[in-house]
């Protein structure tokens, strides 16, 4: 059998997974759908976006709430392998370092995303449906629908903006898989430190690129792609960097921060010693 | 079967073994003694492709542990000090964790959980911790791994428990299996161990079969002084002096494990140079 992927194995470890994990993961659900309901009652109680359930209300929450749960849950994935009996469970557990991997994104990427988008929408739909029970008073704007969170245009990368905000979610999600590995302990908390601290170092590079090596001027077009020096405002000079590298540039922004989280993920849980 | 060559480890700043050399074969069941904080434990990481040797080779099966290949893992097993179990319905936790052994025997496995006296319709949620332990110790003899490795297997078990263990392990052991005991608690697996492996400040002091030990030591009361004069190590009790002395008739005696230990880490020269 091959050592490094086998689909009976990772199947056993998928089964296995949920078999030791199904009630927690149970309790969790009910625990979301029970904060969602209680959510969205408060904010129809104190007036939030006019309306009970309305659009801000339901894209505010989806969105928060997918990142907060599932940068959490993704950072507890690994969490096994802070404790020494459990760590010595997970790593001798006859399968691949790839098997446990992809056994982690089946569960943190895919399946999370599937059962919250579902969860979020069931209450959602519910909520809505007793909000529109309510008589309409006149300083409701609106009769509240169920909005298409897909569909709402949150950060302007391009034009599939809810998509690009999605793969933004992912990388972020994966340096909390990521992180879980590697802090054995309260690694939530220290992933979101790190990430801090690496926004700001970054946040410190970029101004001081910008401010001190570059000469004064603006981007008039795409970050990094288009510099306009300023001089006069009429002998302006315009520097193009060349179209594909901008486009590289996006593209390894948008899809292949997460993957090569992933791939570290793989070598740290590799070389993991308990 | 396990063949360390050179073994070099350490954590961080505490170095655990510098230039260790031992071998382990089919067919014995070793007992690996020591004082806390010898490495026994990590000696039994190392080969169980937990832990990663900075210098040195281990090689368990012809397969380096560390690469921890699936292959590897299905052919060894470690019950450690320290473990976890989920809590889920035994028969749950066979469905789900039997498969990944292709040899894993449900039948040896209810017959050994019978012997240890563990419902099968039970929680491993409402077990106490002797109860798990015996349950993992089951599940890793039916596994049928060719090597089994144990970290202080009878800690927590009750006095039945201990001989149940030993009437299991007894069985258990066939000529293509190693398995090794890491222990204290000398006294619960001595009939069973047939090469005895101390390790002292991460190097072997002592590694011998017990039928030489038995051959060349005698562990037995001191009928006089000049028994106790002559002894390589003598421990005052109520009822006279008991010593360890070179065994000079040849006749093979019983082996007293904790003695034996107490001999060679008090005075390792004169024991060794016997063998």
């Amino acid at each position: 059998m091959n050592q490094f992927f086998s689909f009976t194995r990772f199947s056993l470890l998928v089964v296995k997974h949920w078999a030791d994990n199904k009630k927690r993961y149970g309790l969790s659900v009910l625990a979301f759908i029970g904060l969602l309901i209680t959510w969205f009652v408060f904010t129809g109680l104190t007036g939030f976006d006019n309306i009970p359930m309305g659009k801000a209300v339901q894209q505010i929450t989806f969105f928060f709430s997918l990142f907060a749960v599932g940068t959490f849950y993704a950072s507890q994935y690994f969490a096994d392998l802070g404790s020494r009996a459990k760590g010595i469970k997970f790593l001798l557990v006859p399968a691949s370092a790839f098997e446990k991997l992809l056994c982690s994104l089946l569960y943190t990427v895919l399946l999370f995303f599937v059962v919250f988008t579902t969860s979020f929408y069931l209450v959602d739909v519910l909520m809505v449906a007793i909000a529109n029970t309510f008589p309409a008073s006149s300083a409701w704007a609106a009769k509240p629908t169920v909005v298409n969170v897909f569909k709402i245009i949150i950060v302007k990368f391009n034009t599939d903006s809810t998509i690009n905000f999605l793969l933004f979610f992912f990388s972020v999600q994966s340096a909390f898989l990521l992180g879980s590995i590697y802090f054995e302990k309260y690694s939530f908390i220290k992933t979101i430190i790190i990430g801090f601290v690496a926004g700001f170092i970054l946040f410190c590079l970029m101004y001081f690129f910008n401010e001190l090596l570059l000469p004064n001027g603006d981007y008039p077009s795409g970050f990094f792609t288009t510099y306009r020096v300023h001089i006069d405002g009429v002998n302006d000079h315009l520097i193009q960097v060349p179209r594909w590298i901008g486009e590289v540039f996006r593209f390894l922004v948008m899809y292949a921060v997460a993957p090569f989280l992933w791939v570290v993920t793989y070598y740290r849980l590799k070389e993991k010693q308990v | 079967m396990i063949d360390i060559q050179n073994l070099s480890f350490a954590y961080k700043k505490k170095p655990v073994f510098n230039g260790l050399n031992l071998k382990f074969e089919a067919g014995h069941v070793y007992g690996l003694l020591g004082k806390n904080g010898t490495g026994k434990s990590s000696l039994l990481r190392n080969i169980a492709g937990l832990l990663n040797p900075q210098q040195g080779q281990v090689t368990v099966n012809g397969f380096t542990p560390f690469e921890r290949l699936p292959v590897f893992l299905e052919d060894v097993f470690l019950v450690p000090e320290e473990f976890y179990l989920p809590d889920i319905p035994v028969a749950a936790f066979i469905k789900h964790y039997a498969p990944f052994y292709p040899p894993f025997n449900a039948n040896k496995f209810r017959n050994y959980i019978a012997v240890f006296k563990i419902p099968e319709d039970s929680t491993l949620q409402n077990m106490s911790y002797g109860q798990k332990k015996k349950l993992l110790i089951s599940f890793a003899l039916a596994t049928n791994a060719k090597v089994l490795l144990m970290d202080e297997p009878t800690n927590g078990l009750d006095i039945m428990s201990k001989s149940q263990f030993r009437k299991i392990l007894a069985e258990a052991l066939d000529e293509e299996r190693c398995i090794i005991i890491s222990t204290h608690q000398v006294k619960d697996l001595e009939n069973l161990i047939d090469r005895i492996t101390i390790i002292d400040e991460g190097k072997i002091l002592f590694d011998e079969n017990v039928e030489d030990i038995t051959k060349k030591l005698s562990f037995r009361f001191a009928h006089n002084d000049a028994d106790v004069a002559t002894a390589l190590y003598t421990e005052s009790s109520f009822t006279g002096n008991v010593i360890v002395a070179p065994n000079l008739d040849g006749e093979e005696g019983k082996l007293d494990l904790e003695l034996l230990y107490k001999a060679i880490v008090t005075n390792p020269d004169k024991i060794t140079k016997l063998f």
